[in-house]
């Protein structure tokens, strides 16, 4: 009996530990921004707010367009900039910085895009925020309007991604081989350390060899002498 | 005249006899009126040599260290590094050593000592480190020489001299040359780095995301940390090595065998050796490699050692394969303790594949170990050697035992030419006609196996009462002696001999008297 209780508490644990390893997902507000040109244009960010170390994380950006005025047909989202922002001697300073060229057009009839950014976990810091900036155009039946710069905050408000340190990871931090550059002139010296090192070993080879080499001659001389 | 000469050569044929009973291997000249004997005695690495001189006007009696400039030879590596500096100075060899025609573009300089510029304190420590090795040898033959001296009292008895025992403090850095060559070996191989040029080290940074000041803070902890255990493990094992060697030689240190003798005994003086090797070890790099390390780092590496030294000491017995293995073992664990740090200190991660290159290095110093068998067929039995990077004055010795065996075989055909020693030949009544005859095989045959019987007498000490021993002790003797396996071919010989020299009726067979004639030459050279 006493097995098929420890049993059913080590499944359970198994389970429970599951269900802490769930991560709250957190899907901001949406900003909504009214330029000057009188559209309405929102975005709304979305990700995890708890980072582990070791698992790859992204962003999320869903972009809606609202009452394109009649004077414009399009706008292209030519830019856009993730900056992960953390404190780091009490001094907000860019952590990691990603940018890509998604070439989407809103239209009224094509009035909303989907965009997935894969971002590297900062080590150096605890928590941070990101900043996605984006960089839009706008562009009329005839002319071409201006270019202007958003900026969504990762969490919104005053919130801030916590980065879940991985204990190993933070222990054991090895990186690649060393450049081949920096072997090829270590390995000489290491070669000749060897070399100098075996010296004996190699003159005992050698008059072992002269030795075999003796004895066949003289089998050799007493087989012509017979 | 020839009265003289008849004392002198009775004179002779005692201090012969003497020289023998003091285990010398003795050559003597006799000249009209003055008679030399040279007696040659190896003790450990020292030879010693004893020449006594007998004219009609008196005798005088002479001790000599044969091999005091060998000892020069450990200071060879040092000698390297005091040249470099030297030639830094001229104009024309500078762009060789430092600038950019150096070999594999490393800063040759750089890579030998770590730093570039001299000071007067460097080359002051360099000379006092050169300086230890050679001047402990020649302490240590003088100790020996004084033994001696002291035992040798046939012509000095009036004399009063004093033993003197060799300190332990002296046997224990008498280590300390090999294992610091090898650990400045191993420094090279750390800081190598440091000296490229063309931007490889600023290559080696970029990728392990740290700078070159702390870079190299890395690179001493790690060495401080793992050839610090090394040089004590090398630097106990070696010493204790060299300390039982003493016993041997001198039978009054020997190890009776408690457990206290056995076991506590080699893990204490491990600790000595390797306190002394690196102390040593740390006043050399103190203005070489480790010359911007902290006094933290020093006594890191000097309690690294005595770590090793604890080790060497308490596996000593079960042979050398273990040494090496806890050598392999210890760069291991060390490199544990650096893999727990990389997170905070990513240039232990560059290290750390620097140090995967060091695991080969044990085994290979430990198929080196074979070289003792080329020694011992010439009859060395010094342990010198060991850990050493270049083991020059192995390469040495074996060059000049080959030299002096030519020697002893030359002299000892001269010798077959003289009379029987008349002390031992008066012992033995032998009236067989056969064996009067000078240049006879028989002749030379007795002489070979009376050579035989005085070499086992003097191979005890003066207070040891020997009876004539049985062909089988003579034999096991002489095998233990030489190193070579026992064989029923010098048995026979023994055999032969016994019932040539005892039997009335026996007549000896020309062809068996030639052949057991060279068996008797070959094994009386190979025991001198």
């Amino acid at each position: 009996m006493k097995i098929i209780y420890l049993n059913i508490i080590i499944v359970l644990l198994i389970f429970t530990g599951n269900a802490i390893n769930v991560q709250s997902i957190n899907i901001g507000d949406p900003v909504t921004i009214v330029p000057a040109d009188n559209y309405e244009f929102t975005g709304r960010a979305s990700g995890e707010l708890v980072w582990d170390e070791s698992e790859s994380q992204s962003i999320s950006l869903n972009l809606t367009l609202k009452q394109l005025p009649d004077n414009l047909s399009k706008i292209e989202i030519q830019l856009i900039t993730f900056e992960s922002i953390g404190k780091i001697n009490d001094m907000d300073q860019v952590v990691d910085f990603r940018s890509q060229d998604p070439e989407i057009v809103l239209s009224e009839t094509n009035s909303s895009a989907f965009i997935n950014q894969s971002m590297e976990v900062p080590t150096v810091i605890d928590y941070f925020y990101v900043n996605i900036t984006l960089y839009a155009r706008t562009r009329g039946n005839i002319t071409q309007g201006q270019a202007e710069l958003f900026t969504i905050r990762f969490p919104d408000g005053s919130d801030t991604i916590f980065i879940k340190k991985n204990k190993m990871a933070q222990l054991i931090n090895i990186y690649g081989f060393p450049p081949s550059k920096f072997f090829s002139k270590w390995l000489p010296i290491y070669g000749t350390f060897l070399v100098l090192l075996i010296t004996p070993a190699i003159i005992v080879g050698i008059s072992k060899l002269v030795r075999k080499d003796q004895e066949k001659v003289e089998i050799k001389e007493d087989n012509i002498d017979e | 005249m020839s009265e003289i000469s008849i004392q002198v050569r009775r004179v002779t044929e005692r201090v012969k006899s003497y020289f023998s009973l003091f285990g010398f291997t003795h050559f003597s000249r006799i000249r009209p009126g003055r008679a030399v004997i040279k007696g040659k005695r190896r003790l450990g690495a020292d030879e010693i040599e004893c020449v006594v001189s007998e004219t009609a006007r008196g005798t005088s009696v002479g001790f000599y260290i044969i091999n005091t400039l060998q000892g020069l030879l450990y200071t060879i590596p040092f000698l390297v590094l005091i040249l470099l500096h030297l030639l830094n100075n001229l104009k024309s060899v500078e762009p060789y050593l430092t600038g950019s025609k150096t070999l594999f573009n490393l800063n040759l300089l750089k890579l030998f000592t770590g730093v570039s510029d001299i000071t007067i304190k460097f080359v002051l420590i360099l000379i006092v480190v050169a300086s230890i090795p050679f001047l402990i040898e020649i302490y240590v033959q003088k100790v020996r020489l004084n033994n001696l001296k002291s035992r040798f009292s046939f012509y000095t008895r009036d004399a009063v001299w004093e033993t003197r025992e060799l300190s332990p403090s002296i046997a224990a850095l008498r280590s300390v040359k090999s294992t610091i060559a090898h650990g400045y070996f191993l420094a090279m191989i750390y800081f190598a780095v440091f000296a490229t040029q063309d931007g490889t080290l600023e290559e080696v940074t970029d990728l392990y995301r740290t700078d070159s000041a702390q870079l190299l803070d890395g690179t001493i902890n790690a060495f401080t940390i793992t050839v610090g255990s090394i040089i004590g493990l090398l630097a106990a094992d070696k010493s204790i090595i060299l300390r039982k060697d003493n016993a041997r030689i001198d039978r009054r240190n020997r190890i009776s065998g408690g457990l206290l003798e056995r076991r506590i005994e080699p893990v204490i003086f491990g600790i000595q050796s390797a306190c002394y090797s690196s102390i040593v070890f740390v006043m050399l790099m103190s203005v070489t490699f480790l010359s911007t390390a902290s006094f933290n780092q020093a006594i890191q590496l000097i309690s690294f050692a005595i770590l090793g030294g604890i080790i060497a000491g308490i596996i000593h017995q079960e042979g050398s394969l273990w040494i090496a293995s806890s050598y392999a073992i210890l760069i291991f664990f060390t490199s544990l303790i650096l893999i727990f740090q990389t997170g905070s200190r990513p240039e232990y991660a560059f290290i750390l594949i620097l140090q995967l290159f060091l695991l080969p290095i044990p085994f290979i110093l430990y198929i080196s170990l074979s070289f003792k068998s080329i020694l011992r067929k010439n009859n060395i039995s010094s342990n010198e050697w060991l850990y050493d990077i270049l083991p020059m004055t192995a390469f040495y010795s074996v060059l000049s035992a080959n030299r002096r065996k030519r020697q002893i075989r030359r002299d000892y055909d001269e010798e077959l030419t003289e009379d029987f020693p008349s002390e031992i030949a008066g012992k033995i009544k032998i009236n067989k006609e056969f064996l009067q005859v000078k240049d006879s095989n028989a002749y030379k045959l007795a002489k070979h196996y009376f050579e035989l019987l005085m070499n086992y007498t003097a191979s005890f000490e003066d207070d040891v009462f020997i009876l004539i021993p049985t062909h089988y002790q003579l034999e096991n003797w002489w095998c233990e002696k030489s190193n070579q396996s026992s064989s029923d071919v010098s048995y026979n010989m023994l055999e032969y001999v016994d019932q040539m020299l005892w039997d009335p009726t026996f007549v000896p067979d020309e062809v068996q008297l030639s052949k057991y004639e060279n068996i008797g030459k070959s094994m009386v050279l190979a025991i001198r």
